[in-house]
């Protein structure tokens, strides 16, 4: 039997920093470990992340070095946006994993026998410690021997060196203490979801956004981001460089008061996560406590059949659950924005552009792709209650459908005020309606032949699962699941592509009537076919996405 | 003869008959549940105790209609619950260990939701929606989030859920497990009063005083076996039901060996 040594513990009031330093390292690898043994993709992921963070560095580093012989201007062009790309990197990351990271969390730690002091070493120790400070490292060491001079100057490069790794943890441990802080309601965790929604939609749209630059705009953008405190920091070892040194200790200065503050505010964070007791601020439903309040007065002429209920439900779980919410902005931001820079870049003059909004709705076939995985592991309740499987696709795969009409009808708008398509965008409105049969139909057979699971949990870029494997297999499909909606959708497209180039408004008219009807029926179909696949093993789909073991 | 005493008299609520379950895993298989022989009587609580892995929770839900067994055959009711398990929903209410609700509803909404799915007239939802929330104590909490409840506040929804279409049989995994006091005893009055009314009630429990307390019968289960079963009297004896669970599962201390706990005091 193992036996606990009391009197000496491990970690204890007597400890000496560095032995609060090894323990945090060997904490850090311990929880890196057991994060990837078990499973062979967990190893395979973790070690393609890790390589590619460790050469990633080393090549940036180089880059950053060998960019230092450039001329100046285009030196801290390059030296501005390598600390700001890092920056952003340790800023944005903990929005993107939601904050969590055991080594750094206060609440686990303070189980251990330290004092406040030892308590607060050990988790600044170990926000020094780990793949990314490690890859920072290697980075900035590449901006030091690249740009430091060969004078006794290159110590406050050294300085200003390190004092944009301190910046880089400490901003990024003031981060993860707000979110801890927003963590502990579920109002708080909803909205770091909507944040890192929207920040990673963001992030896609400036990346598309650098093809549409004109090099004057590019320098504009760079130069603005001088003003952020990475940039401060380039511009100080730029003026090291150049043997201005008073406005460069002045920069550094601020910046390191800015990297102490973020620590102070981190630390002052962890003395108050262990101490206030969790405030939860609870949010209502609907404020009727009318039964009948269930099914939303527009689906009421529908009755309360069981799929007009579980559509209802669905449709609120549209507006409340991060999960769906996330994954509607997700569709509307990106598909919308990926169409605009589309027609951006092959041409929007032409009203007929505006049909090239259709791009837009392949962001959201996700959603449609996937109806039972999300939140299935409540689909008990349902199936108890006696809801039967067809119905729960059917009125899940109505609720997706917002995710590809409203980036659609979003693009399309947006094109037709750019090429006076408005004809065009009625058109497109009415298509975006009544096609949607046609990914709907697909769908719900990629629905139960590639089920994803995706628990309605605070955070829903933290899914476990997609770690196991199953998502390569689940994308796989998704695939397929796309090119069959294309090739599906080719005949009502090609209806209403012939009356629209043809002129004859009467063609186009039956186009979109067809297009209903046949959407209509691809989506019967597809349900039919779908319920053909599962027949007599609908209780082991359920139970699968429910996280329990199914087959024997 | 009352409505209940002629629920009493009925065919047996729950009859398994050689039923196993097993589960791959990467290289060993897991049998959960290993050729049980049940038979729970209608009316009354019947409790089925076990430690942890013995295999209740998958008994529960192969009963259920959740989990698919290998082999055997399970009657509700006089029903057979496989290969069509959607043939017993309406006798049944559901209580899992996991209780994976519906979070974005408000508890309201979704005793609303569960019982406008089961059929449930308006009018009578409504009633039952009221006194539900009324008699479990949810006051001005009834408009809140699932997402937000507690423990205790999630049981009770989701019995108040499993209740709501008054089942002939109520299953319920570890109904008290994480439950304070005071909602404890909550669940145990409204599951009397269910029981008065001739419900049957079958629940799992770690928790052996309740059981003792609440249940006519009783299985012990342990490693995917029934090892007793039949009336609590029958299978106590004189002795305490916890006693008789630890030696029939062969529990032992091991507190003896853990000499060094004498050392304590020198650290004061």
């Amino acid at each position: 039997m193992t036996t606990f040594d009391v009197r000496e513990p491990t970690i204890g009031r007597s400890t000496e920093t560095a032995s609060l330093a090894s323990t945090m390292l060997r904490l850090k690898l311990t929880l890196l470990r057991n994060g990837i043994v078990g499973s062979r993709a967990r190893l395979i992921m973790a070690t393609l992340t890790l390589s590619a963070s460790f050469f990633g560095a080393i090549i940036s580093a180089f880059r950053l070095a060998a960019r230092a012989s450039d001329p100046p201007a285009s030196a801290l062009e390059s030296l501005t946006l390598g600390l700001a790309m890092l920056f952003g990197l340790w800023v944005f990351g903990p929005l993107l994993v939601g904050g969590v990271d055991d080594s750094l969390d206060p609440t686990r730690l303070a189980l251990l026998p330290l004092t406040r002091r030892e308590l607060r070493q050990g988790l600044l120790i170990g926000a020094f410690i780990g793949p990314l400070p490690l890859a920072t490292t290697i980075t900035l060491i590449g901006v030091f021997l690249g740009f430091a001079p060969h004078t006794p100057a290159s110590a406050l490069t050294f300085v200003a060196v390190l004092v944009a790794l301190f910046l880089n943890i400490g901003m990024s441990r003031a981060m993860s203490i707000v979110l801890a802080f927003s963590g502990r309601s579920r109002r708080g965790k909803d909205l770091a979801v909507l944040l890192a929604s929207l920040g990673a939609a963001a992030l896609f749209l400036g990346t598309q956004s650098l093809r549409f630059l004109s090099d004057a705009d590019k320098k504009q953008v760079l130069h603005s981001l001088r003003w952020l405190p990475p940039g401060q920091l380039a511009v100080a070892i730029s003026e090291i460089r150049a043997g201005s040194f008073l406005p460069a200790v002045i920069r550094i200065g601020a910046i390191g008061a800015l990297a102490i503050g973020c620590f102070r505010v981190w630390l002052s964070g962890i003395d108050r996560i262990l101490i206030d007791p969790d405030a939860i601020r609870h949010e209502r439903g609907a404020a009727s406590s009318e039964v009948t309040a269930i099914v939303p007065r527009f689906l009421q002429p529908w009755g309360q059949r069981p799929v007009v209920v579980l559509a209802s439900k669905e449709l609120r779980y549209l507006v409340r659950s991060p999960q769906r919410r996330s994954s509607l902005i997700i569709s509307i931001v990106i598909g919308t924005v990926f169409a605009l820079l589309q027609s951006l870049r092959y041409g929007h003059a032409n009203p007929s552009a505006v049909f090239g909004a259709a791009v837009a709705a392949l962001f959201g076939v996700h959603a449609t792709n996937n109806v039972l995985g999300t939140d299935g592991s409540s689909l008990w309740m349902e199936q108890t209650a006696g809801a039967r499987l067809r119905d729960q696709l059917a009125a899940r795969s109505v609720a997706a459908a917002p995710n590809l009409v409203i980036p659609t009808i979003l693009a399309s708008g947006v094109l037709a005020a750019l090429s006076h398509g408005w004809s065009e965008f009625a058109v497109m409105t009415i298509c975006s309606l009544t096609f949607i049969g046609v990914p709907m139909g697909v769908g719900v057979v990629v629905s139960v032949v590639a089920p994803f699971s995706q628990p309605d949990v605070g955070n829903p870029y933290s899914n476990k699962r997609v770690t196991t494997g199953q998502s390569g297999l689940v994308s796989i499909f998704a695939v397929v699941g796309i090119v069959s909606l294309m090739v599906l959708a080719t005949p009502p497209a090609a209806v209403i592509a012939i009356g629209r180039f043809t002129h004859h408004p009467s063609v186009m008219v039956a186009g979109v009537a067809f297009s209903a009807v046949y959407s209509w029926f691809i989506w019967k179909l597809g349900l039919r076919f779908a319920m053909r696949i599962v027949r007599g093993r609908e209780v082991d789909l359920l139970a699968q996405l429910g996280g329990r073991r199914a087959v024997a | 003869m009352t409505s209940a005493d002629s629920l009493r008299t009925r065919t047996p609520a729950v009859i398994c008959r050689d039923v196993r379950k097993s589960f791959k895993g990467r290289s060993t298989t897991t049998v959960a549940v290993d050729n049980v022989s049940l038979e729970i009587p209608s009316g009354g609580f019947y409790g089925v105790v076990g430690p942890n892995g013995a295999g209740k929770t998958t008994l529960l839900r192969a009963i259920t209609g959740l989990t698919r067994p290998d082999e055997g055959s399970i009657d509700v009711s006089g029903v057979a619950v496989w290969p069509n398990p959607d043939s017993i929903r309406a006798l049944m209410g559901v209580l899992p260990d996991d209780l994976r609700l519906f979070e974005r509803l408000s508890g309201r909404e979704l005793l609303a939701y569960v019982g406008t799915l089961r059929g449930i007239d308006t009018n009578e939802l409504q009633r039952r929606v009221d006194e539900l929330l009324d008699v479990l104590g949810f006051g001005a909490n009834a408009n809140e989030l699932v997402a937000d409840y507690s423990t205790g506040m999630r049981k009770k929804i989701g019995l108040a859920a499993a209740l709501i279409h008054t089942p002939r049989i109520l299953f319920l995994d570890e109904p008290f497990e994480s439950v304070d006091p005071v909602s404890v005893r909550v669940l145990q009055d409204v599951l009397r009063a269910y029981q008065r009314a001739g419900g049957t009630v079958v629940l799992s429990s770690h928790v052996m005083d309740t059981v003792e307390l609440l249940c006519q019968n009783v299985a012990i289960m342990h490693s995917g076996r029934i090892l007793r079963s039949g009336p609590i009297g029958e299978v106590c004896g004189n002795d305490r039901l916890e006693d008789v669970f630890i030696e029939a599962v062969g529990g032992r201390s091991e507190a003896t060996a853990l000499g060094w706990f004498d050392r304590t005091e020198q650290l004061v």
